[in-house]
């Protein structure tokens, strides 16, 4: 009785295997392969008549941890993406929740509205909110009338890279959180109503605890989108702004310096991925000991 | 591990890349297909205006632009430099890096008996492994409504009544400090010695745009009144309605140039000798001239009628002084990395 | 149901979508410690109606008064009823304990008497050794016993089954409503129970109120539903009944059709159309030679064996069948009517109902003529 099962199981392990085994393939080849590529130029030394050096040296590494300005860079970058994933979670969550709870015929109206900036190129929309944050745009013609000769322009500050990202990535938080919530039984809201939980005390003791997966999936997907991030920070940022990806393409394209950037590529990578894994595990640690 | 040299490395990389490409040339003298690795846009437009389709494909050269911007465009053709032939023919590409790339020995060696027209280019803008294809000299910009005195040379941008009114193209910054090297130096390769006068343009207030077309907005919104540029680009934004005028420093002015290349490993250099010469064809030198306002770079092809006017440079002829492309490209990667850190305000 | 003034009052409660009536002027009385059962096929708009009452949904009109207070507009979370969904509902990240416990910490009970109600809670459904566990490693039964203990534990001024038993096994359901039925009973716990099953409804109410199309059809104990239909949909829906329609005559003459008239018990005050509504196992098949009258003679069309009766469907002019349900008890070895032989049926009085042309019960004004032996 038990062992039956456990080999029929095998046989399907041997199956899934097979049928896995070209996609694994493919994963390994287009995805490992040119990170391996990567990691050997990030070793390589820079030179300016033959662009790159056989070599096999820790120098880019080395000159990134030991140079405050990289350093800066790097916290700047962060700083952003916390910030933008921390207001895609506040913002991102009350619309999902309305967008998943709703029955009428405007639902598919809802999600198309979430759905369509995403049609729209990040830099089409970085243009856009040039002419919304620069000067003579919207805001400054808006305060300059409120307060006559005190226009204010938003354009080339971290506000306005800050709000660039987080019109980019709130779809992909609106969506992912709206599918988890979807998926939570409206009736465990309704028995938590019945039993006295208030609003506010439903959402902390069952809305939350139960969308925290989605939370975390759809922190992690925005998270690494703002790390990532590149038009907006070029385009908002201005000359004077500076994050990690930016500086990434200006080091391979403009400089031509492979070996660094392919260096500023893993770093950037790996603060990503630790950063994405602590805050797993954390959650792990506090949902299993609420 | 070394027994995995980058050289395979880079031709593993480069092959990947040429896949989807495999262009299925026939190489027959001076026929067939060329590849011209370009910008996109107008530029690659023009050359399809002025040169493809007029001059080339009568010769029977079918030209296939492969449009990217410039660094990736150079990326590429770094991947490919190891290949017995790679899948570029001619490259457009900013004086500068062409520089880079005969440096780097990657580009094919001209002479007459390959590009007649050579012995028309202008001497000043000659080099021995690319052709300069259009060329202008670079020019204080100014809005005339809210600048009544013209400024007449680089340390204008340096006075108060510009405090705050400067702006830079961030990825010309370098000309920037060429045109400072000029004044204050007295050489335009002394560009490393000009940081002081540099920092304190920026520590002023001058402001630095990622993009070329953020410029003119900066200057019709009033955010900016000056800041050094083409003549081309004047004489363009001047088109679109902007006012805007170009004065041209006692000094002398510095000269942007886009050149052409051959690249050594192309598959078809017959058709891009021909593609080169034909750029330089008195025509397709004036059809570019009266579309984007960039000036002819051989002597055999005077501008006439209303290009001649609108291009007309100002008299006394203003000192056109070409960069030092050897001390440009030796000082570049440290000038790259202080400007970043200058730049940045954390 | 005497003098004291009803425990929970609804009065004309409403509820529309756009111009469709989801509840249309539902009105109940229940008495305190009652157990009223809500039953209708699915769309019938019992469900909306049990929600309109744990304050889910909003009424569009009328009144819903618990002990004399006007529940309108108070949140669902103020109205302390209990309520038992069809799927449970059980937190899935809730222990069996956090899951019954979770309403009395809403109420910021105290940990200690939460820990000696949560015993005594957990005494009451038996699930004392399974506090621990979470609701994925129970059973479908023990999921519902914790749904149930969770609804009790704040001691609900209503408790509220919404299907309880459709999720669970056959053989486990009358188990469980026996279960259901005493705790409600020990905790004198006043509760209306949704359902579309009649013998799960039978088998649990104090009283039935058979809904359909949103509106209450009849409200009564099961006998009153059973033995006296107000309207053909009840006679259908309880139980089974064959309904006959066809044009009355004489007061106890039911032409049906092309040559076949029943001849009715009773005699009513009405003339022209009318439905009769009989029972299966209240119609005597009239063994050849009975010298009963028959009231109808009809066709046998089939008879099929199937254990306490012999159902027989028998020809009605114009198309149906009459299904007619014969007891097996002293029937042993007795033949039975082949198919196309004709057979007679009879009878009792008080088997017959009629109702008039808009679906109204008629009371009989006396007995009719009686029928001439054949």
């Amino acid at each position: 009785m038990a062992r039956q099962p456990s080999r029929r199981r095998s046989g399907e392990g041997l199956t899934a295997g097979l049928l896995v085994g070209p996609a694994t393939a493919i994963v390994l080849l287009s995805l490992v392969a040119p990170l391996a590529l990567l990691a050997r130029y990030s070793l390589n030394q820079y030179d300016r008549m033959t662009f790159m050096k056989e070599a096999f040296t820790a120098e880019n590494y080395l000159r990134f941890v030991a140079d405050p300005f990289y350093a800066g860079v790097l916290w700047t970058t962060l700083s952003i993406a916390l910030v933008t994933t921390a207001l895609c979670l506040v913002i991102g969550f009350p619309i999902a929740y309305g967008i998943a709870r709703m029955q009428s015929r405007w639902k598919s109206t809802a999600v198309l509205l979430v759905i369509l900036p995403l049609f729209i190129g990040s830099t089409v929309r970085a243009l856009g909110w040039i002419g919304l944050l620069g000067r003579g745009g919207l805001v400054d013609s808006m305060s300059g009338l409120v307060v006559p000769g005190g226009g204010v322009t938003l354009l080339y500050t971290s506000f306005a890279v800050a709000i660039g990202i987080l019109s980019i990535n709130l779809p992909y938080m609106i969506l992912t959180l709206q599918g988890v919530i979807e998926s939570i039984d409206a009736r465990l809201e309704e028995a938590a109503d019945s039993l006295g939980a208030t609003p506010g005390r439903r959402f902390w003791h069952v809305v939350l605890p139960l969308a925290l997966p989605g939370l975390a999936t759809g922190g992690i997907l925005v998270f690494i989108l703002a790390m990532n991030a590149y038009a907006t920070p070029f385009l908002l940022g201005g000359a004077r702004f500076q994050m990690m990806a930016p500086m990434l393409y200006r080091e391979y394209a403009v400089n031509n310096n492979w070996p660094f950037a392919a260096a500023i590529a893993f770093i950037l990578m790996l603060t990503t991925l630790s950063l994405t894994a602590a805050s797993t595990l954390l959650l792990q640690r506090r949902y299993q000991g609420a | 591990m070394d027994s995995l040299p980058r050289r395979s490395l880079l031709r593993l990389g480069a092959g990947a890349a040429t896949l989807p490409f495999m262009p299925a040339i026939a190489r027959a003298q001076a026929g067939g297909r060329c590849v011209v690795s370009t910008w996109g846009g107008d530029y690659g437009n023009l050359l399809t205006a002025n040169i493809e389709t007029p001059l080339l494909a009568p010769k029977g050269i079918e030209c296939v632009q492969d449009a990217g911007t410039e660094p990736a465009r150079i990326a590429k053709s770094i991947a490919q430099r190891r290949l017995p032939r790679g899948n570029v023919d001619v490259i457009c590409l900013q004086a500068p890096a062409a520089y880079d790339l005969e440096a780097a020995g990657m580009l094919e060696p001209l002479d007459e008996s390959k590009v007649p027209n050579l012995k028309y280019v202008l001497p000043s803008l000659t080099s021995a492994q690319s052709i300069p294809h259009i060329f202008s000299p670079q020019v204080i910009a100014y809005n005339p409504e809210r600048v009544t005195t013209p400024p007449t040379t680089y340390s204008d941008l340096e006075s108060d009544k510009f405090r705050g009114k400067v702006g830079i193209l961030d990825n010309s910054y370098i000309w920037v400090a060429m045109a400072a090297a000029l004044k204050y130096k007295g050489d335009v390769g002394a560009i490393d010695a000009v940081k002081p006068e540099l920092e304190r343009l920026v520590k002023s207030g001058a402001h630095a745009y990622t993009s070329t077309e953020a410029f003119a907005p900066a200057i019709k919104s009033g955010e900016i009144d000056v800041g050094l540029v083409w003549h081309a680009r004047v004489l363009f934004w001047q088109k679109g309605g902007l006012a805007l005028r170009s004065a041209f420093p006692t000094e002398g002015c510095l000269t942007y140039v886009s050149s052409m290349g051959v690249l050594k490993n192309a598959p078809n250099k017959a058709a891009a000798f021909a593609y080169l010469n034909a750029a330089l064809e008195p025509a397709a030198q004036r059809g570019f001239a009266a579309s984007m306002g960039y000036l002819p770079t051989v002597t055999n092809a005077p501008l006439e009628g209303e290009t001649a006017q609108r291009l007309a440079l100002p008299e006394p002829a203003p000192k056109l002084i070409p960069a030092n492309y050897e001390r440009l490209a030796a000082t570049r990667d440290d000038m790259n990395d202080w400007w970043r850190r200058l730049l940045d305000r954390r | 149901m005497s003098t004291r003034p009803p425990y929970l009052k609804i009065e004309a409660l409403s509820k529309h979508y756009g111009s469709m009536a989801a509840v249309d002027e539902v009105s109940l009385e229940v008495a305190a410690g009652e157990m009223v059962v809500l039953l209708g096929p699915s769309g019938c708009g019992k469900t909306t109606t049990l929600r309109l009452i744990a304050g889910f949904v909003e009424a569009s009109a009328g009144r819903i008064l618990l002990e004399g207070r006007d529940y309108a507009g108070l949140p669902p979370y103020q109205r302390e009823m209990g309520m038992v969904f069809q799927s449970y509902a059980l937190f899935p990240h809730m222990t069996v304990a956090q899951n019954i416990s979770f309403g009395l910490r809403m109420r910021k009970m105290p940990a200690a008497q939460i820990a000696s109600r949560l015993e005594e809670v957990l005494a009451l459904v038996k699930l004392e050794k399974m506090a621990d566990r979470y609701p994925k490693q129970l059973s479908g039964g023990q999921q519902q016993r914790v749904a149930l203990a969770r609804a009790l534990a704040i001691r609900p001024k209503l408790l509220l089954l919404d299907e309880p038993l459709s999720n669970l096994d056959a053989n486990l359901r009358q188990e469980v409503a026996r279960e259901i039925r005493r705790l409600q009973r020990a905790a004198g716990l006043t509760a209306l129970m949704v359902t579309h099953d009649q013998d799960e409804a039978m088998a649990m109410a104090d009283r039935l109120v058979v809904m359909d199309r949103g509106r209450v059809q009849q409200v009564g104990p099961q006998e009153a539903l059973y033995e006296a239909p107000e309207n053909p949909f009840v006679a259908r829906f309880i139980g089974h009944s064959n309904l006959l329609r066809g044009t009355l005559r004489d007061g106890c003459r039911l032409r049906l059709g092309e040559g076949v008239e029943a001849q009715l018990a009773q005699r009513y005050n009405l003339a022209g159309d009318a439905t009769l509504a009989l029972r299966p196992e209240r119609i005597r098949l009239l063994p050849p030679g009975d010298p009963t009258p028959a009231r109808m003679t009809l066709a046998v069309e089939d008879a099929t064996y199937v254990g306490a009766h012999v159902e027989y469907l028998l020809a009605l002019p114009g198309g149906g069948s009459l299904i007619l349900h014969q007891p097996t008890t002293g029937l042993a070895g007795a033949a039975r009517l082949a198919p196309g032989s004709r057979a007679g049926l009879s009878w009792d009085a008080g088997s017959e109902r009629i109702f008039d042309a808009s679906d109204r019960a008629l009371a009989a004004a006396g007995p009719a003529p009686a029928l001439a032996s054949v």
